[in-house]
């Protein structure tokens, strides 16, 4: 048995086997298990882009069957980028965890089940990014929102139940949105397999009624404005590494389903105005989250509205797409940037801001001043995550916005152009207002720290490489380029 | 005092609305069914395994499956990790409540596990197959535990934890199997194809009885009426 050929199946099979193991072996080895299968997946997930880049598409039957009796897994440039994204994500938020619920309450019943939810969560993540069969995105979709608003009400609280079960209702009313979308087109199509929808897609009421329905479904999950209503609350009332996994890469799976059925499996001029309505309400999106992260008082819940903001910028993708297969490279690619970078700077900046929360014993701005003082490596990790935030250069922030704008000015519609400006400034109102309180010149109340924190390194590693990010935009584009997207527009590496 | 039930307008609007898409799109469809049951028939027909649910389930869509189970195991693990203390509903409950309950119960019990085989057994070739066999023997451990009889030791902690595993855990290795003969994911091989669907059917119709009683019995109230104030 070659690896090298299953890793695609490899990559969902051995979080699952680690969520089991960890369940069964019992809360004192479940963190031993978690660190082993995330240094796995590191491993697998960096095996599979090399592959990707090196073969280009492919993809594998499960079963033997093919599609469209069978699921096919799609391994492509985007699903390699989405995969090594939530490995390093996750591998960092699986080391903070340990040391996290460590310090939490032991006896809590609960905290010894993290472990497998939080594999059973990289499992359903990594089933999605992969598969190219509309059912079974239902399938994992139910993992995810399950998994994920039992991680958000692990810890119990009050505030925590009431966003969990917000939560709970908002993601069981996409997964049924979608699943109704699902029995539609497959009414219509006779197919739930994306490449084979593609084929067979005619214009009839009922598949064009299918698609909006699922889109519809997964932009809740996406928390597009007007949707997001679930996503403050519930991102800034879970435990610390449960906000940072749930910022950083639970939206962009949901988010992935749209890029997918968007681009590769309606043709173009499919559901006309969709486009264009996914970039208004991205563009309102942008807007809105900033001017509510503006005038938050705690530190979460602002952390939590910028991620609300941040996601208007993936969805400017859909209206420029319809350009041209110059500006949709472009674009994609810049999309795909941003979804990076924001990933490993909103990851780092929930951790140093649970950091911050540690030190001080409350979530209140106002009473963060001076925090620089006492803890140095938290406030340069918040101050990095803003560089990016912004799209300062040189960062992965500024790389996406550059090759969106260029995007947008290149196909004439230079109104989005001007969106994404007012968003960096906007992003830049709300995090200066962040770092201007941490470093203020005033005595800080925190409490001593108990312990040389190692962990505080932990949000920098990530903020520092989402700065980085900008010296891998190259490698970002060769996978974007080796995705089935741009492959079937005709675009060469 | 009750809060009053409200008329929320706007989800209405949007209910009503989606109702009037959904209604436009089915008088829409087309007369004749494009799906796949032709095909998936001629091959359930060729795999040997007569009943084309089973077929579907376990073989053609197995990796959905695969992952269903995963969801249903994750939904328990979810309802255990808000208990402060999984096992108050048995505590609370001690005792056969009477003579008929408690006769009832020991004829029928068996019976019920019994039926769950049978479901099983027979969901090759007609209706029946692990979930169905799994609720049977998920509603036998729920009419055990609610009327009164003691649980075994066996039935918490570590020993019920690998029960509820072991149907996603055997699913796995056979999935995996193939990998080593030079097959995909799942791809049985023909000759151990019907043995094998069968070994992981049983496996998950204890799993999933397992999940449904724990999914029941976590999700009692930790406090009885009569305790709250």
């Amino acid at each position: 048995m070659n690896v090298v050929h299953h890793l695609p199946a490899l990559l969902v099979i051995t979080p699952l086997v680690g969520a089991c193991v960890a369940f069964v072996a019992g809360r004192r080895v479940a963190p031993h298990v978690a660190l082993a299968t995330a240094t796995a997946d590191v491993v697998l997930a960096v095996l599979f882009a090399a592959r990707v880049l090196a073969e280009g598409p492919f993809r594998y039957r499960i079963g033997g069957w093919g599609a469209p009796m069978g699921i096919d897994l799609v391994a492509d440039g985007m699903a390699a980028l989405f995969i090594v994204l939530t490995s390093i994500v996750g591998l960092v938020v699986t080391v903070y965890a340990s040391g996290y619920f460590r310090s939490t309450d032991p006896t809590a019943y609960g905290h010894g089940l993290f472990w497998t939810l939080w594999l059973f969560m990289w499992t359903s993540l990594n089933g999605l990014f992969l598969t190219g069969d509309v059912f079974n995105v239902y399938v994992c979709i139910e993992l995810v929102g399950i998994s994920a608003v039992a991680l958000v009400t692990i810890s119990g609280g009050p505030d925590a139940l009431r966003a969990g079960m917000r939560y709970l209702f908002a993601s069981m009313l996409g997964a049924m949105t979608y699943l109704l979308g699902v029995a539609l087109l497959y009414a219509s199509a006779g197919a739930v397999d994306m490449a084979t929808l593609s084929e067979r897609l005619v214009p009839d009421t009922t598949a064009a009624t299918g698609l909006a329905l699922m889109v519809a479904a997964l932009v809740l999950k996406t928390a597009l404005v007007p949707a997001h209503f679930w996503l403050p609350t519930a991102h800034a009332s879970a435990p610390t590494p449960v906000s940072a996994a749930l910022s950083a890469l639970v939206v962009k799976g949901s988010y992935f389903v749209v890029l997918r059925l968007m681009l590769d499996v309606m043709p173009d001029g499919y559901l006309p105005g969709a486009a264009t309505l996914l970039g208004v309400l991205g563009a309102a999106a942008i807007v809105w989250g900033s001017v509510q992260a503006l005038v938050q008082t705690r530190i979460k819940l602002l952390v939590a509205y910028s991620t609300v903001a941040q996601i208007g910028y993936l969805f400017l993708v859909f209206p420029l797409a319809r350009n041209g297969r110059d500006v949709l490279a472009l674009a994609l690619t810049g999309a795909l940037v941003h979804a990076t970078a924001h990933g490993l700077a909103k990851g780092g900046l929930f951790l140093a801001a649970g950091g911050l929360i540690t030190r001080f014993g409350h979530d209140r701005l106002a009473e963060m001043r001076g925090a620089a003082r006492a803890v140095p490596v938290l406030t340069f990790a918040v101050a990095l995550s803003g560089v990016t935030m912004m799209g300062l250069p040189p960062s992965g922030g500024f790389a996406a916005k550059w090759l969106l704008i260029s995007a947008a000015l290149t196909s004439g519609e230079w109104w989005w152009a001007v969106v994404l400006v007012v968003g960096g400034l906007l992003a830049a109102a709300y995090m200066f207002r962040l770092v201007a309180i941490l470093i203020a010149d005033a005595p800080a109340e925190t409490a001593p720290a108990p312990k040389p924190v190692r962990t505080e390194w932990l949000p920098l590693a990530l903020t520092a490489a989402a700065v980085l990010l900008l010296f891998a935009v190259p490698l970002i584009s060769d996978l974007a380029a080796a995705s089935t997207t741009l492959q079937s527009a005709g675009v060469t590496p | 005092m009750p809060e009053r039930p409200r008329i929320r307008l706007v989800p209405l609007a949007a209910s009503l609305a989606v109702f009037a898409l959904v209604l436009r799109a089915v008088h829409a469809l087309p007369d004749t069914a494009t799906g796949l049951s032709a095909e998936m028939t001629a091959g359930a027909k060729a795999s040997g395994i007569k009943n084309v649910v089973t077929a579907v389930l376990l073989d053609f869509r197995g990796y959905d499956t695969l992952l269903e189970i995963a969801v249903l195991m994750l939904a328990t693990i979810a309802v255990l990790s808000l208990r402060t203390d999984p096992d108050a509903l048995s505590r609370r409950i001690s005792g056969v409540a009477g003579p008929v309950l408690g006769a009832l119960t020991r004829a029928y019990v068996p019976i019920m596990i019994v039926v769950a085989g049978h479901l099983v057994w027979i969901g090759s070739s007609g209706p029946g197959g692990a979930f169905q066999g799994g609720a049977v023997l998920g509603a036998a451990g729920i009419l055990l535990a609610l009327s009164g009889f003691a649980r075994p030791r066996w039935s918490s902690g570590a020993p019920m934890r690998w029960v509820l595993a072991v149907g996603l855990l055997t699913f796995i290795a056979v999935a995996l199997l193939p990998l080593a003969l030079g097959g995909t994911l799942l791809q049985y091989p023909d000759e151990s194809r019907k043995s094998l669907v069968l070994l992981v059917e049983i496996l998950l119709t204890l799993s999933i009885g397992a999940s449904l009683t724990s999914l029941f019995l976590a999700s009692a109230s930790d406090t009885s009426e009569g305790e709250r104030r």
